[in-house]
């Protein structure tokens, strides 16, 4: 038990170090210019989780107020999570107006389907705890999560139907999030049920070092995508006049027989 | 519990999911991939009249398995003409970004169109099945067809201007 509080706050403190690395990042690389609300998203996960670390060690503040300040910790970062996915989106539509219209609205049924979903697990599942807030907290921070998991899925998914393309910075952006919002709504599920409230047993903690564990990673992507040289897609590299073709397309000789049969055909 | 329990495994495949697409992405369809459409065909098979009279020429059990065979090769030809339009705009992504702007406004119009012949396809499918199981039902997929057609145009004009291959003879 001793052991394994040790390697969870070592992994905790490594979480949060990172992430001040990662707003470190973002600001040298002015990352802010081109994704505004992910760098308030870093500068909050990683200051927010600076000032929850100070109050565990402040002999000033009591379980309560740890309590609450990881609920604002977590449910600050959940919420601008959902607003970066919501943004990405939107922004990557702007540039598809044929597929904006049914994108949006496939947007708000599939967050209209989620939001029933985890509304009928609060009902058949609620969330234990020893007191209202954490029972309410738990209940929450589930829909939030499974909310942002559904709302990644989709886009995803979404994304790969109709072909549209990532670029290599939101595509980590995105992964980073999943794999930070699968794990929180994971660790949730398994605390609500196993873990009564904020007791500090075997199962507690392994399900906080589970969970910064898998932080450590989604940051470690994040770091990954933003020093890496944003990547240019070969078809980037064409220019017009230039023997450099994409790699898929062949110079035609001798179209005009194929022109002049679709002509004719269109005649 | 069990509820959470699932919910907690659920979870834990977001992430695969999520790096399995991603994955997919960097593997672009080729040129290679383009399937002949024969639209004539197609909108025979779509057609109101033509439905119409096998209704009143053959018995019912047979119309309806002949219907089911018939919107069967409906879904393959507009699942052949999604897949099309998914190799041309992985061809028009690259034109996109040429100097030229005559070839990058053609290329954003075959990308419009790809993307509505992908969206129509989306909606048509699930109402071809449903009209497979329930043969009588009247469906439309009018715009899948106009869509493909105008995307063949598209094409044309793209590759007077972008080395477009043989593309437009193989649509």
């Amino acid at each position: 038990m001793l052991l394994l509080t040790q390697v969870w706050r070592i992994v905790w403190y490594a979480r949060v170090t990172l992430s001040l690395i990662l707003f470190l990042v973002v600001i040298i690389r002015k990352t802010y210019r081109e994704f505004p609300l992910f760098s308030i998203h870093s500068a909050w996960f990683a200051l927010a989780g600076a000032a929850v670390l100070a109050v565990d060690h402040s002999p000033r503040f009591d379980g309560h107020q740890y309590f609450a300040a990881v609920a604002i910790s977590n449910g600050g970062e959940a919420v601008l999570a959902v607003a970066i996915i919501y943004q990405m989106f939107t922004q990557r539509l702007k540039q598809y107006p044929a597929v904006r219209n049914l994108g949006n609205a496939a947007y708000r049924v599939s967050t209209l389907l989620l939001v029933v979903v985890a509304v009928a697990l609060a009902w058949f599942s609620p969330g234990l705890g020893p007191g209202q807030w954490t029972s309410i907290y738990s209940v929450i921070d589930r829909t939030v999560r499974l909310l942002q998991c559904g709302q990644l899925l989709f886009l995803f998914l979404f994304f790969r139907y109709f072909r549209l393309s990532w670029r290599s910075r939101a595509f980590g952006i995105a992964v980073g999030l999943g794999i930070l919002s699968s794990s929180s709504l994971a660790v949730n599920a398994i605390r609500s049920q196993a873990v009564p409230g904020h007791t500090m047993t075997f199962t507690w903690y392994l399900l906080a070092l589970a969970s910064d564990a898998t932080s450590i990673i989604a940051v470690a992507v994040w770091l990954t995508y933003f020093l890496a040289p944003e990547r240019v897609p070969p078809e980037d590299t064409f220019k017009s006049g230039d023997d450099s073709h994409p790699p898929d397309s062949k110079l035609p000789e001798h179209d005009l027989e194929t022109w002049n049969r679709e002509l004719q055909r269109l005649l | 519990m069990t509820l959470s329990i699932i919910l907690a495994i659920l979870a834990l495949t977001v992430p695969f999911i999520i790096i399995r697409v991603g994955k997919r992405r960097a593997i672009a369809p080729r040129i290679e991939h383009i399937r002949s459409v024969d639209l004539r065909a197609f909108r025979n098979l779509m057609d109101p009249e033509e439905e119409e009279y096998l209704r009143r020429k053959l018995p019912p059990a047979e119309f309806r398995r002949i219907q089911r065979e018939r919107l069967r090769t409906a879904v393959e030809y507009i699942q052949c003409a999604a897949s099309n339009a998914a190799v041309l705009m992985n061809l028009a992504e690259a034109a996109r970004r040429s100097p030229d702007p005559a070839t990058a406004q053609a290329a954003v119009k075959l990308i419009d169109n790809a993307v509505r012949l992908r969206s129509y396809a989306l909606q048509a499918i699930p109402k071809l099945y449903l009209a497979m199981m329930f043969p009588g039902r009247r469906i439309s997929s009018a715009r899948v067809a106009d869509s493909y057609e105008l995307m063949t145009r598209q094409v044309v004009l793209l590759g007077l201007q972008y080395p477009t291959g043989e593309i437009s003879g193989s649509l």
